[in-house]
C-alpha cells in the first residue's frame, strides 16, 4: 500500500511542476498586469500647463531581478515634448530609468535617482537625438519585479 | 514554506477514495487534479509571501541575495519604434494637405489571407487611421477603425479593438487628443496582449507596418510638396530603421520576415550613406515642473539624390505589403 502511494506521488510530479511553473508565470504576469495600470495612469496624468501625453503604442516590459538592468534605443524628435513613466508595481520610487546618448564615451543626460527616483518625468527635445534608456530596480528599496515603462508624446 | 506544500499534497495523493463508486483511473485523474490545484493556489500564496520577506531582508543581509539569475524579459527583447500617429501629426502641423488617395484602400482587407500580411496591415491601417483622425476626417477614420477591427478579429485582437472603442472614438469627434489617446491605448493593448502571449513576431509586424505606412505617407509628401520638415523627420528614421531591421531578424519566424528585413536592409544602406553627426550639450531641469529639456544638437549632410533614393525605396516597399 506504501509503495502504492509513492508510485502515486512520483506520477503527480510532473503535474505538481508544471502547476509550480504555472503559478511563477501566473503570478508575474498578475504582478505586471497591475504594473501596467499603475504607469498608464502616469502617463495619462495632466501636466499643470494641461498637456496631453499619447502613448508611442507600447509597453516595455521586464522582468527584472537585483543585479539587471534593461536598455534599448530609443529616438526622440526634435521639436517634441515627450514623458517617460515607470514603476514596478509598488508606491515606494524603487523604479529607476537613465537616459544616455550614443556619443562614445555615453553621456548621461537624466536620471530620476537625482529626483527621488521620480515615476516619471517630462522632456522637451531640442534636436531630434538617439539615445539608450537604462532601465533598474533601486535595491534599496526592492530587490526585483515586474519594470514597466511607457513612452508618451505630446500633440 | 515549500516542504509544508509538498507534505500537504503527500497526504492529498495518498488519499483514497473509498465510499465513492469512482472507478480507479477516474480517482487517480481526480486526486492529480486536486494535488495540481492546491499545489498552484498554495505556491501562489506562498510566492506572495517570500517577495515581501525578502524586501525585508535587502537593508539586513544585501551579501546573501543570489545574483546568478538569468535575464527574464516578458515579451523578450525591448525594441522602440517611434509612433507613426506622431508623425501623421507633423503632417497637419506643417500645413500638409490632406489626400486620402495616398492611404491603403480598405477594400484591400480581403487580399490578406496570410497572419503575416494581416499583421503587417493591421500597422499600416492604424497609421492610415491616425492620418485621417490628424486631419479630422470623422467618417473615414471610423470606417478605418472598422477595417482595423475586422483585420484584428482575424489575429485574436478582438478585445483591443472591440464595440466599445469604436463607441468612445464616436464620441470623441469634437477632441482630436482624445481620439489619438484612444487608437493608441488600443494598439497599446493589441502590443501588450501579443508580448503577453509570447507572439512577439506578430508585434514586431504590426509595429513595423506602422513605420513603414508613415514613412510612405512622409515619401509621398515629400515628392508633392518637398516639405522640409518631413524631409527631416524622414532622414531622422535611421536609429528607427537600425531597430525595426534586428526586431524582425530577432522575432521572425518565417522567410516572410526574412525577406522584408533584406529589403529593409536595402533600405538601411541607403541611409548609411548619410552624414550625421551630433555635439553633447548638457540637459537643463525645471524640478518644479519635472521637465528636462535636452539641448544637444545634431548636423545632417544628406543629398537631394540620397533623399530621392530613400523615399522610392520606402514607396517600392509599402506598396509591395499593401498588395
Amino acid at each position: 500500500m506504501k509503495l502504492f502511494n509513492n508510485m502515486k506521488l512520483f506520477y503527480n510530479i510532473p503535474l505538481i511542476a508544471i502547476g509550480i511553473l504555472s503559478s511563477i508565470s501566473l503570478f508575474s504576469q498578475t504582478e505586471c498586469d497591475l504594473v501596467d495600470e499603475a504607469v498608464n495612469q502616469l502617463l495619462s496624468k495632466v501636466s499643470d500647463d494641461q498637456s496631453v501625453f499619447i502613448s508611442d503604442g507600447q509597453v516595455y516590459k521586464a522582468f527584472l531581478n537585483e543585479d539587471q538592468k534593461a536598455e534599448f534605443e530609443v529616438t526622440l524628435f526634435g521639436g517634441s515634448n515627450y514623458r517617460i513613466a515607470g514603476s514596478t508595481g509598488d508606491n515606494d520610487n524603487s523604479f529607476i530609468f537613465e537616459i544616455y546618448d550614443k556619443e562614445q564615451p555615453r553621456n548621461l543626460l537624466f536620471s530620476n535617482t537625482e529626483f527621488n527616483n521620480s515615476p516619471y518625468w517630462d522632456f522637451k527635445i531640442e534636436n531630434t537625438i538617439d539615445c539608450y534608456i537604462v532601465t533598474s530596480i533601486d535595491l534599496t528599496k526592492k530587490l526585483s519585479g515586474c519594470a514597466v515603462m511607457m513612452i508618451g508624446f505630446e500633440n | 514554506m515549500r516542504s509544508l506544500i509538498l507534505e500537504v499534497i503527500s497526504i492529498i495523493s495518498s488519499f483514497e477514495l473509498k465510499k465513492t463508486g469512482l472507478s480507479r483511473m477516474k480517482k487517480h485523474l481526480y486526486i492529480q487534479f486536486i494535488s495540481l490545484s492546491i499545489g498552484t493556489l498554495l505556491f501562489v500564496c506562498c510566492g506572495q509571501s517570500e517577495t515581501i520577506a525578502d524586501q525585508k531582508e535587502t537593508t539586513t543581509a544585501p551579501a546573501e541575495i543570489d545574483s546568478s539569475n538569468a535575464m527574464i524579459n516578458i515579451g523578450g527583447s525591448i525594441f522602440s519604434i517611434p509612433s507613426p500617429i506622431q508623425s501623421t501629426m507633423l503632417m497637419n502641423k506643417v500645413g500638409a494637405e490632406f489626400n486620402p488617395n495616398m492611404l491603403n484602400p480598405k477594400e484591400n482587407i480581403d487580399n490578406y489571407s496570410s497572419d503575416f500580411l494581416k499583421a503587417l496591415n493591421l500597422g499600416v491601417y492604424g497609421c492610415d487611421l491616425g492620418y485621417a483622425a490628424a486631419y479630422e476626417n470623422n467618417d473615414l477614420s471610423l470606417k478605418y477603425l472598422a477595417t482595423i477591427r475586422n483585420l484584428a478579429a482575424d489575429i485574436d485582437l478582438e478585445n483591443a479593438f472591440d464595440e466599445n472603442l469604436i463607441e468612445r472614438f464616436s464620441n470623441n469627434f469634437s477632441n482630436r487628443d482624445s481620439m489619438f489617446v484612444l487608437v493608441s491605448q488600443a494598439y497599446k493593448g493589441a502590443d501588450n496582449y501579443l508580448k503577453e502571449n509570447e507572439k512577439d513576431d506578430v508585434a514586431a509586424l504590426v509595429l513595423a507596418g506602422g513605420w513603414i505606412e508613415a514613412n510612405y505617407l512622409s515619401s509621398v509628401l515629400i515628392k508633392e510638396t518637398g516639405n522640409k520638415e518631413i524631409t527631416l523627420r524622414l532622414i531622422e528614421q535611421k536609429n528607427a530603421l537600425s531597430t525595426l531591421i534586428n526586431m524582425l531578424e530577432q522575432l521572425g519566424s518565417n522567410d516572410d520576415y526574412w525577406d522584408l528585413s533584406a529589403e529593409l536592409e536595402e533600405l538601411y544602406h541607403i541611409y548609411d550613406s548619410v552624414e550625421f553627426s551630433s555635439e553633447y550639450v548638457p540637459s537643463v531641469t525645471d524640478y518644479n515642473n519635472k521637465t528636462t529639456t535636452i539641448k544637444s544638437k545634431r548636423d545632417i549632410n544628406v543629398s537631394d539624390d540620397q533623399i530621392s533614393a530613400i523615399v522610392e525605396k520606402l514607396v517600392l516597399i509599402r506598396n509591395e505589403i499593401i498588395q
